[in-house]
């Protein structure tokens, strides 16, 4: 189950059914309602996720509780509170549902020991990580050397299909820039 | 100023006490039952009445959840009115410090016999404030999915000071935070 998923997400590793049975093994399905907490700061994080359908923010909360949406997941993607998961520590972040959402998860024992079974796992840890690093290197450029029209230009040309469907606070949060300066930048875009 | 409730900012801090209480829950039955003055409380008489207080609003709050509609848009975040908000800036600790200390309702009061508490006893009031502590959590989550902010009912305060439930969730947390200060300065004391 779960195979073209499975094989889209981890690429560049050539997964196979039977060369990789206990990877294919260690994964089960959840499904949550829209607004749900999947993960809640306090909480560890116990699984590592991919997500089958639905939008999920990661976000924190300033002193007085504000959300700073760090980042989403969606279809096809990763999806977790990672340092908490690798670490065993209660998480600074939430992850929320923020449409009904289905995925899949596998637990931290497991994710260790396909590093042990399977040595190309190592390969991948290493692309994903570098992936993981350029992103916040990148996307920390942009925070501190754009202004809030570039970022927003330059967010919209690489938004997938499915944050356009989210309330525009969130992708406001992540932008860094408020509600009414997004739908401003909107509305003279469109 | 009106205090905004945020219902990701309360699960974070309920999950803070939960945190706390599990560090509690790991001291000898001496240290829980010592009062730190003859009138001041030992920390499992302060967690006693952080029980009474909140089963005093269950029903009223379960009943309020069951009577709502579920909202499409979600309720994430309340602005509290005028007296609710007061009552809710005087109760939590602010930097490490109970302020406006007031006198317990008798009713509020709670009854244990100190020097023959078991240990057994001890470890069940602390399991029944843990329930309590999730049970709130679970009334926060409820609340954001549902229209609950124009159904309100009478404070144990008095009936002068009505509560919607986000407003007496706020409530109930910020007193069990003045309350969770209170033992962390008794076992500061003892």
């Amino acid at each position: 189950m779960y195979e073209e998923l499975l094989k889209n997400a981890f690429r560049p590793l050539d997964l196979d059914a039977e060369r990789h049975v206990e990877f294919f093994n260690c994964w089960d399905e959840i499904s949550y309602d829209r607004n749900t907490f999947i993960t809640e700061s306090g909480n560890i994080e116990r699984y590592f996720y991919v997500v089958i359908s639905g939008v999920q923010a990661i976000y924190l909360l300033s002193k007085n509780g504000d959300k700073k949406v760090i980042g989403f997941s969606f279809d096809g993607s990763f999806s977790g509170v990672y340092d908490s998961y690798l670490y065993e520590t209660p998480s600074h972040y939430f992850l929320e549902s923020l449409t009904p959402s289905r995925l899949i998860r596998m637990k931290k024992g497991d994710y260790d020991r396909l590093f042990e079974l399977y040595p190309e796992f190592d390969r991948w840890g290493r692309i994903v990580h570098q992936q993981l690093l350029m992103g916040r290197v990148q996307r920390e450029v942009e925070l501190f050397t754009m202004t809030a029209k570039e970022r927003y230009d330059v967010f919209m040309q690489r938004c997938p299909e499915a944050l356009m469907k989210i309330p525009q606070k969130y992708l406001a949060s992540y932008l860094n820039m408020t509600p009414e300066t997004f739908s401003r930048l909107r509305a003279i875009k469109s | 100023m009106r205090v905004q409730i945020k219902s990701a900012f309360q699960v974070q801090r309920i999950n803070q006490l939960i945190n706390q209480l599990e560090e509690f829950e790991k001291l000898n039955v001496k240290e829980l039952t010592k009062r730190p003055h003859s009138k001041s409380w030992s920390p499992v008489e302060v967690m006693g009445h952080m029980i009474i207080a909140h089963n005093v609003y269950k029903e009223k709050i379960e009943h309020h959840l069951g009577l709502a509609e579920d909202s499409e848009v979600g309720n994430d975040s309340v602005q509290a009115s005028a007296l609710p908000s007061r009552l809710m800036k005087m109760f939590p600790p602010k930097d490490g410090k109970v302020r406006f200390k007031m006198k317990t309702f008798k009713k509020f009061k709670p009854v244990y016999s100190l020097e023959t508490i078991s240990e057994s006893n001890v470890q069940k009031v602390i399991s029944d404030l843990k329930t309590t502590l999730f049970e709130l959590k679970s009334w926060v989550e409820a609340y954001r999915l549902k229209k609950v902010n124009a159904l309100r009912f009478a404070s144990a305060i008095g009936p002068i000071v009505r509560f919607n439930v986000p407003e007496a969730c706020e409530f109930v947390l910020c007193h069990n935070e003045r309350h969770f200060q209170q033992i962390l300065d008794a076992l500061d004391e003892v």
